[in-house]
């Protein structure tokens, strides 16, 4: 092959490359596609799980045996990866699904309950046959109401009345996304959330605003209620205490180097807050001092929890830890070598942890620190998944 | 494979998403005006290879003639012809895939922004995640401005086009497809033979269909980008051609005019001749440069005042 006849080959290959790389991006698959966010939700002997196929699992804690499994059934084209975390309601368990529904099943059984409000026994937040997506958790609070934020920056009140509906009570309007979970303050009787556009809203049963804080940046993390105190982060690397009663500010901390984004562990005036600067910050509620900081390599996404004496947490790359909450001092620790976004459940001395493999798994936390896995191998939550008749090497 | 991705994330993905949030802080929050100087700022810099691309095909098409004499001399030998060719882009320092040279470059642009995009207009929380690791801290008020508003004119930059409304689902890629075209046919490479002609017309209007289709599936940021780069690349050629300048009786064009290049190109032949008529003959061989300049120098304001 002569040389003008190899420049026009290679200049049909950088066409044909150009054109293949047009199609590959824009064949570049499901980019809504969830990577398991959802915390799981222990209740008695089983343990829940909104997956990223959008369905409900109940699964029993002791042997890892599915009980049932219940579908959203929404449409193929709609994002389908559960944010939220399931939660008990009245012997139901409901969850908030991307297309801006509300599913409740018996606990038991897993079937839909006639109780709920439409045909399809589903509520759904907008009247548009796909309502905004929820991501943050829903409140349940005073008995029979909850309270769900939404996507579209609503904060949507409903009733729940007994054998008949969800009765909406009013919706608050904030000017951003709401991912964060709403927090309720039944002394004062108001509802107390953060927004992506920078404001942490108080509100009365009613909707009326009560007071704003205002910060510099999105709110992603849900706030904590201490005493008279509320005390959050925030995505410009702060974290703030602000008044209850007035929204003023306390102190704020913002030596961090990374965002503060999940919801913080408060234990004996103590807030543990993880980061995605991949450090745990223990700071004394009532002053904002640091205690101690502990520092990872890999960012952490989601909150801890505390066990006795132990503060456990998961980085994103999927190192799980355990510390001594007071001295920082490293117990234990296992790979599990996959994403984790979703935060951790615990129940007694077992954590509960979905990875973005679609997998739930289990551990125990030995009185040494140690994790120890629970189950003989990993629930993989995907229908038919052959990974659950595979053989399974331990990773703690 | 994950080096390469940690690479091409280094090189390419956070530079990139931290221009496009330095450039949305700096000009007043608004999105659209940051891809719209991203764009502004990539064509500058490429503005020198735009230049030599065109000079390129002035040079191509100039040698047309002379490609057409080497292909009748030696017709049907096609290793001559060839060989001959190649030798003539050699002489007048022509690279025949020097005209792809922005077309290389910019394929890695594309690629690069389209996965930028997607990190600085999350549209899950995996995403905005995604966005903390790839942000530099020591940019001021970096993290006030996330997440980012995607809103410009009627548009959600990070949404998918074809997720749009009717109006950007058939505006965007009619938009995209007509800039391409016009784009290409201020760029076309000069075809040297019936076949290669029919491959360039099939190019021109192959070219930004596919591209329009293609807008479909892309957010509108992306759509936005090379709707405005094709604006400023055919904006580039007419100016770097001249055909701006003419517009306002200006003659300052970057590049010469095909028979400015053919008549040097004869004067240097001459010269080289009368070089070595020179050497054979004893004559002063300084004084004929010094006329024959002085000729084509006649020659060229000749020119110049016939086009006038």
């Amino acid at each position: 092959m002569n040389k003008l006849q190899i420049l026009k080959n290679i200049k049909s290959y950088i066409l044909i490359s150009f054109i293949v790389s047009l199609c590959m991006l824009s064949c570049v698959g499901d980019r809504m596609k969830g990577s398991g966010w959802s915390t799981p939700f222990v209740e008695g002997n089983n343990v829940y799980i909104g997956t990223i196929e959008g369905e409900l699992i109940s699964i029993d804690i002791m042997t890892a045996k599915e009980n049932w499994r219940a579908s959203s059934l929404d449409s193929e084209f709609l994002p389908k990866s559960i944010y939220s975390k399931p939660f008990l309601f009245d012997g139901k368990i409901f969850i908030g699904t991307p297309a801006g529904k509300l599913l409740g099943f018996n606990m038991n059984s897993g079937l839909d309950e006639v109780s709920l409000q439409d045909i399809e026994q589903r509520v759904l937040l907008a009247e548009e046959q796909i309502g905004p997506v929820i991501v943050g958790n829903i409140l349940s609070f005073m008995d029979n109401y909850i309270a769900i934020p939404s996507s579209d920056g609503q904060l949507s009140l409903f009733q729940y009345v007994q054998n008949e509906m969800f009765e909406p009570i009013c919706s608050f309007k904030a000017n951003d996304s709401l991912w964060a979970k709403p927090v309720w303050d039944k002394d004062n009787q108001q509802l107390i959330f953060g927004s992506m556009d920078g404001n942490l809203y108080s509100i009365n049963k009613d909707c009326d605003l009560n007071w704003k804080f205002v910060t510099s940046s999105s709110i992603v993390s849900s706030p904590v209620l201490d005493g008279d105190k509320i005390i959050f982060g925030t995505l410009n690397r702060s974290f703030y205490s602000v008044d209850l009663l007035n929204g003023l500010l306390n102190w704020n901390f913002n030596d961090s180097k990374g965002w503060f984004w999940a919801e913080p562990v408060l234990d004996s005036g103590i807030i543990y807050a993880s980061n995605l600067d991949g450090n745990i910050y223990a700071i004394r509620s009532n002053s904002g001092q640091i205690m101690w900081i502990y520092k990872t390599e890999n960012p952490i996404i989601s909150s801890p929890v505390i066990i006795d004496d132990f503060l456990i947490f998961i980085s994103k790359q999927g190192e799980l830890q355990v510390i001594h909450k007071d001295t920082k001092r490293k117990l234990g620790s296992c790979n599990i070598n996959q994403k984790v976004y979703s935060s951790i459940e615990s129940y007694e001395n077992k954590i509960f942890i979905q990875v973005s493999d679609g997998s739930l798994r289990a551990y125990t936390i030995k009185k040494n620190g140690n994790p120890d896995e629970l189950w003989n191998r990993p629930f993989f939550t995907g229908e038919n998944d052959k990974r659950n008749n595979e053989d399974w090497d331990p990773l703690c | 494979m994950e080096i390469f991705s940690d690479i091409w994330n280094v090189i390419f993905i956070r530079p990139m998403v931290n221009s496009l949030i330095l450039l949305y802080i700096l000009l007043g929050q608004n999105f659209g005006l940051s891809i719209i100087s991203f764009t502004v700022l990539i064509r500058v810099l490429m503005f020198p290879l735009s230049i030599r691309q065109t000079k390129q095909m002035k040079g191509m098409s100039s040698m047309q003639p002379k490609i057409k004499q080497i292909q009748e001399k030696y017709k049907g030998n096609k290793q001559k012809i060839s060989q001959e060719t190649m030798s003539l882009y050699k002489q007048q320092g022509i690279n025949p895939i020097g005209c792809l040279g922005p077309l290389i470059i910019q394929m890695p642009i594309f690629i690069g922004l389209y996965q930028s995009l997607y990190i600085t207009l999350p549209s899950n929380p995996e995403s905005l995640t995604q966005l903390s690791d790839s942000i530099y801290g020591f940019i001021p008020l970096i993290n006030q401005a996330v997440p980012i508003d995607a809103k410009f004119l009627w548009l959600n930059l990070g949404s998918i086009v074809r997720s749009s409304d009717i109006y950007t689902q058939i505006g965007l890629p009619i938009l995209v497809g007509a800039s391409t075209f016009l784009m290409q046919k201020t760029t076309a490479t000069p075809a040297m033979d019936d076949r290669q002609k029919s491959t360039n017309r099939m190019m021109l209007w192959f070219m930004p269909i596919l591209l329009a289709w293609f807008t479909l599936s892309f957010p509108s940021g992306l759509a936005l980008y090379w709707l405005i780069s094709n604006v400023i690349g055919t904006l580039i050629q007419l100016v770097i051609t001249g055909k701006i300048q003419s517009l306002f009786n200006l003659n300052t064009n970057l590049v010469k005019d095909d028979s400015e290049i053919l008549i040097e190109d004869n004067n240097k032949t001459d010269i080289h001749e009368k070089e070595e008529n020179n050497e054979s003959s004893g004559n002063n061989s300084k004084n004929n440069r010094r006329s024959n300049r002085h000729r084509s120098g006649r020659v060229k304001r000749k020119q110049r005042r016939s086009r006038d």
